[in-house]
């Protein structure tokens, strides 16, 4: 956590950085601190994840990472360079999963190699490989009115990861979905990652996600890091078994001791 | 035409074709009904007697009027100078105004700036600038298609500012990410994004088309069906205004029908 390694980043197994950033937004009532004074790294194929009530700051210190706030103070960077400059190797993804009501869910997949330049036969083949890759092949001509709410987030997945983004920032991606349907997400959500093992940024505020997903959790809490936790299970994990182990269950509680007190 | 539409619909998504069809059949019969119950009452209130004589007729006197029209020659030439008209305007206007619409949309520092006047030169009466288009261009076509022009010039330019703007707000966050071009914002996001809002115009537009023409030959005109409204009203044979009414609420209804074939064609299963 603490910055302590040298600022060449990129080269020594970090994959972002953000050191000592203050980020003021205005209100009507005066500049309010979204994060204030918060450093971390994601460090290369880590998966991290921020967890934190609304308003902690965890939704901010990803949005600095993919460059949509600028820092008022300190410095940020991703894979070695400014955050807008690394956006051709992030994927990004929310909770909604915007996806373009106009394209058929294989146009939708298509949409993220299209905009960073791929050949279109290459392009149409990784689209139909990804969209099976979710267990969307049968449903690559349906517009997004005609697929589920659970198969539409599968289909942001496959979207946001077959320009194969060497990090993934992730906005609560599955906190709309029906407890059932965000389960089996999670599991071809993991078994992606462990393919390939990106670098993961994961915003939530589901406790018992963070425990089963994350390396490592820091906590947010008023704009600043309250806590980190390494998260010790080997993979892959199964959710049963970690709900029921001791160590998480005492994770679980420190953390939400962290956030409900003041 | 209804028959039509169904045939051009979702690879047979939705229920058994057959099914469809009986539910379509079934609602054609009640819309039906709604006309012959219509046709009934007026009958009913023509015969009750408590519509001045001056202005009241009976379905049937405005039916053998429509008869004796459209086969002595009067109602076809009319109805080819009103359609010609309405589908030039409407052409040009739309062309003309979705560009505007698109640039005004792109560049809301202009837009403010014109904001001002595009609304008050909007909320003038059409109608009044009619004498001046006459004037202009003679009693001719042209002064037709420029009244309905100035009318549906501005639905259109409305239409697809508002589709420009209303892009959403996940999807104009989701392409910021991808670091977009500005002609892929345009042509992949700005535009599909605006479709829908545009074919809205569209369709509103081409009524109001056939509305400005209609308006324009009542004023002055050599031939239309506007023409023969007036020429039929100041000889008090209302029977000649009603039936005219009637063919200009049928080319209305096809026109509209017409465009909802073209967005269907056009839109296919987007979800709108």
């Amino acid at each position: 956590m603490a910055p302590s390694i040298s600022p060449a980043a990129g080269t020594d197994g970090v994959a972002a950085r953000i050191s000592d950033v203050v980020m003021e937004f205005q209100t009507t009532s005066g500049p309010v601190r979204g994060l204030d004074d918060v450093s971390l790294e994601l460090r290369e194929g880590e998966f991290l994840v921020l967890v934190g009530r609304s308003g902690s700051g965890k939704t901010t210190a990803l949005n600095v990472l993919a460059g949509l706030h600028t820092a008022t103070i300190g410095e940020v960077s991703v894979l070695a360079q400014p955050p807008v400059a690394a956006r051709p190797q992030l994927g990004y993804m929310f909770a909604r999963d915007a996806l373009l009501p106009w394209r058929t869910a294989l146009k939708n997949v298509e949409f993220g190699l299209e905009v960073r330049g791929f050949a279109k036969s290459e392009r149409r083949a990784l689209a139909r490989d990804y969209l099976g890759l979710v267990g969307l092949k049968r449903f690559a001509d349906n517009y997004p009115s005609q697929l589920s709410q659970g198969q539409r987030q599968r289909v942001a997945l496959a979207r946001t990861w077959a320009p194969s983004p060497k990090i993934l920032l992730m906005d609560e991606p599955f906190s709309a979905l029906d407890a059932q349907t965000r389960e089996s997400l999670h599991e071809e959500f993991v078994r992606m990652w462990a393919a390939d093992k990106k670098s993961v940024v994961f915003v939530t505020h589901d406790l018992n996600e963070a425990i089963t997903l994350a390396d490592r959790i820091l906590v947010f809490k008023d704009g600043k890091i309250a806590k980190e936790f390494s998260i010790p299970f080997a993979r892959p994990r199964d959710l049963v078994d970690i709900t029921a182990d001791r160590t998480a269950r005492d994770i679980y509680h420190e953390i939400r001791q962290l956030l409900y007190q003041h | 035409m209804v028959a039509a539409a169904g045939s051009s619909g979702l690879k047979g998504k939705a229920g058994r074709p057959s099914h469809r069809n009986v539910a379509r059949l079934k609602r054609l019969a009640g819309q039906i009904g709604v006309g012959i119950a219509f046709l009934a009452l007026w009958q009913l209130v023509y015969m009750s007697g408590v519509v001045k004589p001056l202005i009241s007729r009976s379905p049937g006197q405005v039916f053998w009027f429509f008869v004796q029209i459209a086969t002595d020659g009067t109602l076809l030439p009319a109805l080819y100078s009103t359609v010609e008209a309405t589908v030039v305007a409407f052409v040009l206007a739309s062309f003309v105004g979705v560009v505007i619409g698109i640039g005004l949309g792109l560049f809301p520092k202009v837009e403010e700036l014109l904001d001002p006047y595009i609304s008050a030169f909007n909320a003038m009466p059409r109608t009044a600038f009619a004498p001046v288009f006459i004037l202009l261009f003679g009693v001719s076509q042209a002064a037709k298609i420029a009244l309905a022009f100035s009318v549906v010039v501005f639905i259109l330019m409305v239409n697809a500012r508002a589709g420009i703007r209303t892009v959403d707000r996940d999807i104009r966050l989701m392409v910021t990410v991808m670091n977009i071009s500005k002609r892929d914002m345009f042509m992949k996001i700005l535009l599909p994004s605006a479709v829908p809002s545009i074919f809205a115009g569209l369709r509103l537009g081409i009524i109001y088309s056939l509305l400005g023409v209609v308006t324009s030959e009542i004023l002055a005109s050599r031939v239309g069906l506007g023409q023969l409204i007036a020429g039929y009203a100041g000889t008090f044979q209302l029977e000649g205004v009603y039936a005219v009414c009637i063919v200009l609420a049928v080319i209305a209804s096809l026109l509209n029908a017409g465009m909802a074939l073209l967005e269907r064609y056009l839109l296919g299963a987007r979800a709108l």
